[in-house]
C-alpha cells in the first residue's frame, strides 16, 4: 500500500462520523432536499435563452449600419443609389472648403458624410414627398448652409 | 468458538432482513442502525458537506427500504447497501453542481451552531486544504479514497462494492494519491504535527 507523508491528514479528515440523530427521522418523513445548488438543467436553459436573446438582440434590434468611405462623388452617389434606392445628384467638384469623406445608411436613410473646412457634417435623407429633402448636422452650424453645395453651383 | 459466534450472527442477520422483506418496521430500524454510521459517513466524507450527506444517506436508506425485497443474498448486505449508498453521491453529484462553492462553504460556517465564526474561520488550514484537494479529486478516484480511509476496505471490497476489479482499485487509488501528493505539497512537513 502506497504511505504517503499525507496519510495522516488523510486518515484524519476522511475518518468515520457517528450519523445525526435526526437521520431516522427523515427517513421516516422524507422531505424534499434542500435546494442549495442551482440545478444544472435550469443553469443550461438560463444559458440557451441568454444566448437567444444575445442572438436576437445583435441580428434583429441593432441598427442595420453600412458605410463606404470615398471622397468621390461618382462613388458616394452610386453606392447611395445602390443602397437607398435614390438618387442623389452630387456634384462631380465640389468647391475647395468642401471634402466628401462618405456616406452610411441609417436605419434605411442614406447619410452623407463630409467636412466644411474640416469640420464634420452630415446631411441625411428624409423621407418627404418632394424629390430631396435632408436633415443637416455640422459642429458648426454655420457651415449648415453650404449643404446645398453638395447638389448645386452657388 | 468464534465460528459459532459469526454463525449466530449470520443466522440474526438474516432473519433481519427476510423481517425487513415481510415489512417489518423494527427490523428495518435495527438494519438502519446497523449501516446508519457507515452510509453517513461515506455521504459526508464524498459530499464535504452535511447537508448533501443527510439527503444522501436518506435517499440510501429509502432505496434500501424499497429495494430490500430484491435483495437476493447473493452479496454480503453491507457490500449492497455500500453500492447503493456508492451511488447515491453520485447521483446527488449529478443533480447537483456546487457552482459557488466558496459561498456555500461560507454559508455552512456561518450556519454552524454552537461554534462561532471566528473560531471556525481560523481552523486550521491544514484541514481545508486537505478537504479541498479531497472534493477535487475526480469523483471515482474521490470514492476509492472515501472508501479506502473513512471505511478502511480492502482492495477486494472496494472492487466489490464498485463492481470493478481490484486492479482498477489500486491504480484509481494510486492516481489520486499521486494527485494528493503533489496539490498537498506545501504540507509537506506540517501534516504530521497539524
Amino acid at each position: 500500500m502506497h504511505k504517503g507523508w499525507y496519510e495522516p491528514a488523510l486518515a484524519r479528515e476522511l475518518s468515520p462520523v457517528a450519523a445525526p440523530d435526526g437521520l431516522w427521522e427523515r427517513i421516516q418523513n422524507p422531505r424534499p432536499r434542500v435546494q442549495r445548488n442551482v440545478k444544472p438543467t435550469f443553469l443550461r436553459a438560463c444559458a440557451t435563452l441568454a444566448c437567444i436573446a444575445m442572438v436576437l438582440s445583435v441580428v434583429l434590434l441593432r441598427p442595420s449600419r453600412q458605410e463606404i468611405r470615398s471622397a468621390n462623388p461618382a462613388e458616394v452617389q452610386a453606392w447611395i443609389r445602390t443602397k437607398a434606392g435614390v438618387d442623389i445628384p452630387l456634384r462631380s467638384h465640389l468647391p475647395a472648403e468642401i471634402r466628401l469623406t462618405g456616406a452610411r445608411m441609417v436605419n434605411g436613410r442614406a447619410e452623407i458624410a463630409y467636412l466644411v473646412s474640416g469640420r464634420a457634417c452630415r446631411a441625411t435623407r428624409q423621407p418627404s414627398p418632394s424629390k430631396h429633402a435632408f436633415a443637416l448636422s455640422c459642429t458648426n452650424p454655420s457651415d449648415l448652409k453650404l449643404a446645398c453645395a453638395l447638389c448645386h453651383i452657388g | 468458538m468464534v465460528l459459532e459466534a459469526n454463525g449466530r450472527e449470520e443466522i440474526a442477520r438474516r432473519d433481519v432482513i427476510n423481517a425487513c422483506r415481510r415489512g417489518d418496521p423494527d427490523a428495518f430500524r435495527a438494519l438502519f442502525e446497523a449501516h446508519k454510521n457507515r452510509v453517513y459517513s461515506i455521504a459526508l466524507r464524498y459530499s464535504g458537506n452535511t447537508a448533501a450527506a443527510m439527503d444522501i444517506a436518506q435517499d440510501t436508506f429509502l432505496k434500501v427500504l424499497s429495494q430490500i425485497q430484491k435483495f437476493r443474498g447473493d452479496a454480503d448486505i453491507e457490500t449492497w447497501i455500500y453500492r447503493i449508498a456508492v451511488n447515491a453521491c453520485l447521483d446527488h453529484q449529478r443533480r447537483t453542481r456546487r457552482l459557488l462553492p466558496f459561498l456555500s462553504e461560507l454559508i455552512e460556517t456561518i450556519s454552524v451552531r454552537g461554534e462561532s465564526v471566528l473560531h471556525r474561520l481560523m481552523r486550521d488550514q491544514t484541514s481545508s486544504d486537505v478537504q479541498r484537494v479531497i472534493a477535487r479529486l475526480p469523483a471515482e478516484q474521490r470514492m476509492v479514497v472515501v472508501l479506502r480511509y473513512t471505511e478502511g476496505l480492502a482492495y477486494d471490497e472496494i472492487a466489490r462494492i464498485l463492481g470493478c476489479s481490484a486492479g482498477t482499485v489500486a491504480s484509481r487509488l494510486n492516481r489520486a494519491h499521486k494527485i494528493l501528493e503533489r496539490k498537498l505539497s506545501h504540507l509537506r512537513g506540517v501534516v504530521g504535527n497539524a
